[in-house]
């Protein structure tokens, strides 16, 4: 007997739940099944790396409450044997790894990402190479790291290794290691750390500030061949030719769209899935949300997957409302990037556009003051852009500037060079930011009519 | 629900909002000891900008699809979908800064936590999270330029 359901969402995390919590919103009777392939309630993915620091413990680090579940009638089944591993949206089935079917209304896949394998020579073979993505992945690394540590002491040499890649994921495992081992060093290809939030001048600034803390990256250098012996990677021939010995790897050269059920399915794919405003898929009743869709950039309009938790938790929002038929179901447009990193002590906050096309529309402004770097991008006199390395105050009234296109010339020019205010909005904005629900019965002066 | 306004045509800039804010989330609940001993420092939550010509307290607007909330890693900052106040759970945050990233009013800062720097932010002076009391800043300005009342959204 298949199972039957509803709802079915592909994927317990920042993008089902959320959908999950949208559909509950409408919809309170249907029943809702959440499947996915880890065998743990959801978390928060990004608290992998914190989890290894001791920021967080395997007691805080569940999204939700376990009562949560049962409150919003949310069943799960979570483990390897319900791996989706067929969508036949005709028949509105799904075939688990079990060997069970499910029977769905609609359908939702936010299956996430999946790690993007680079082809280099003895990569795959080796067994002390970690992906860091899941909860699963970070432990594993977490233990391969002990055990160097213990190994090398005994061999009274440094224990290390090697990152292969110094994107967000790659820097946050870095350092989540160097608790661990004596020395961690991060490969990355590109000419810059940070390629896709960093500009060249940023990159430069806090990769010495890694370096102060103990992670040497290496821009402009990867591996052409990992060594291996007797099934372990033990040493990295770099692209100088240099030999890296190291006792385990971390590969974090990238993510890709986990959208093959639904490409499998006939979905149409771009860089993502393919989606209407509303989030759903070229396939009969499946919804898609989170890491693999395609989103319509804000600022330059180019299509690709934005995966960020934010992006993933506003389209859950979206998809669940419109699989539950809500009245005012909100649409989904476009978006842009915003990130938030931290490093030991160094923040970083990043938005929007910071590499523009040197095309003449784009102007930057810069500063670098002490340890802090900022950038501000703008295009036809709106902000489009930002860095904030180590100047993070009240950074979100820049992303709220760039989100709703506030013209720059209605504000304080004082805004840009230290950190902004609301008083920087001009009187009348500035009202209607801050007031909004303003009781009807009161006026400005906080008055009640007659009073 | 009720939310906290601030008025700036009488904001005078004397920041006793803050103050109370700061003494009122002190274990002391004590001035002196709040300012000068306690660790970590209590901090305030609500924030005068400006000079004595113009000024005006920020708060948390306690907002109804809170950006803060949608960004979170950690589940940490949830609104209470009854009371519609947000809060920051101390235990979960991990203090990533993607709530300061993406709050339009810049109403959350990272600080010193017990055990690594968290996310602080106006909880409406309740005793537990997620459940408003009554706004310590609110009683404390001397000029009415902070008030408390009923809001015409939740
Ligand atoms: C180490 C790390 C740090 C990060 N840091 C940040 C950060 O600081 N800020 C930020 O904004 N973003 C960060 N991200 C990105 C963020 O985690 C993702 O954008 C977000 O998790 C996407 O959510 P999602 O729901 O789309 O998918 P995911 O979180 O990837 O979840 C996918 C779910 O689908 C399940 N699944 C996959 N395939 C199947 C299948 N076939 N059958 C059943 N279940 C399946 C998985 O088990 C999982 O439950 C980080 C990511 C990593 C790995
Ligand atoms: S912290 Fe900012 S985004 Fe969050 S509810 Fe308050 S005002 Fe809104
Ligand atoms: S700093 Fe804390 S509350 Fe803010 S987004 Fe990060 S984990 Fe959540």
């Amino acid at each position: 007997m298949a199972i039957t359901t509803d709802y079915l969402i592909i994927g317990n995390s920042a993008a089902g739940l959320s959908a999950a919590e949208a559909i509950r919103k409408t919809d309170c009777e249907g029943s809702v099944l959440i499947v996915s392939r880890e065998p743990y309630s959801a978390y928060g993915r990004p608290l992998i790396s914190y989890l290894l620091e001791g920021k967080t413990t395997l007691d805080e680090i569940w999204l939700k409450p376990e009562e949560y579940y049962e409150e919003n009638r949310l069943q799960r089944m979570l483990g390897p044997d319900f791996e989706v591993v067929q969508l036949l949206p005709e028949e509105h089935r799904a075939l688990l790894a079990g060997g069970e079917a499910v029977e769905y209304g609609r359908c939702l896949l936010a299956a996430g990402s999946v790690p993007f394998v680079p082809p280099i020579e003895g990569l795959a073979e080796a067994s002390n190479v970690f992906p860091f993505l899941t909860l699963d992945h970070a432990l594993a690394a977490q233990e391969a790291a002990r055990e160097a540590a213990a190994l090398a002491a005994v061999e009274g040499r440094p224990s290390r290794c090697v990152v292969i890649g110094a994107g967000l994921i790659g820097l946050k495992a870095a350092e989540a290691l160097c608790g661990y081992v004596d020395e961690v060093v991060v490969l990355e290809m590109a000419p810059r750390i940070l390629p896709a939030v960093l500009d060249q001048e940023g990159a430069d600034v806090l990769r010495q500030q890694l370096a102060q803390r103990g992670i040497t990256c290496l821009p402009g250098i990867t591996a052409q061949k990992v060594v291996v012996e007797e099934g372990c990677a033990t040493a990295c021939l770099l692209t100088t030719d240099e030999l890296l010995p190291c006792d385990f790897i971390v590969a974090a050269v990238g993510v890709r769209p986990n959208s093959a059920l639904a490409v499998d399915a006939g979905a149409v794919q771009g860089r993502g899935l393919v989606c209407d405003s509303q989030l759903r898929t070229s396939l009969p009743d499946v919804w898609a949300a989170g890491d693999l869709v395609q989103v319509t950039d804000a600022i330059d309009g180019s299509k690709r997957p934005l995966a960020l938790w934010p992006v993933a938790m506003a389209q859950g929002a979206v998809a669940g409302a419109s699989m539950a038929g809500a009245a005012e179901a909100p649409s989904y447009e476009s978006a842009f990037a915003v990130n938030a990193v931290d490093f030991f002590d160094i923040s970083l906050l990043t938005a929007g556009c910071i590499n523009p096309p040197e095309d003449g529309s784009f102007t930057a402004v810069t500063e670098v003051d002490g340890d802090s770097y900022v950038k501000f991008v703008f295009r036809d006199g709106l902000l489009v852009g930002y860095i904030l390395l180590n100047r993070p105050a009240c950074g979100g009234i820049y992303t709220a500037i760039i989100e709703n296109a506030i013209p720059v010339d209605q504000l304080d020019p004082a805004i840009f060079s230290a950190a902004p205010e609301n008083l920087d909005f001009p009187p009348a904005l500035r009202w209607a930011r801050l007031h909004k629900f303003y009781p009807a019965d009161r006026d400005r002066r906080g008055w009640k009519e007659g009073c | 629900m009720k939310r906290i306004y601030a008025l700036e045509e009488w904001c005078i800039d004397c920041k006793r909002c803050e103050v109370a804010c700061k003494v009122f989330h002190s274990k002391s609940k004590d001035p002196v000891k709040a300012f000068l001993y306690e660790q970590p420092k209590p901090r305030n939550r609500v924030r005068v900008e400006g000079n004595r010509t113009l000024s005006i307290a920020i708060n948390c607007r306690h907002c109804p699809t809170a950006k803060c909330v949608e960004g979170c890693i950690s589940g940490a900052m949830t609104r209470n979908p009854e009371t519609g106040v947000v809060t920051s759970n101390p235990e979960k945050c991990v203090g990533c800064r993607t709530c300061v990233s993406m709050c339009p009013f810049g109403a959350v800062t990272i600080e010193e936590g017990p055990t690594h720097p968290i996310a602080f932010k106006c909880d409406l002076c309740g005793d537990e999270l997620g459940v408003p009391g009554s706004p310590s800043c609110v009683a404390a300005c001397p000029n009415r330029a902070l008030i408390y009342v009923e809001s015409e959204g939740n």
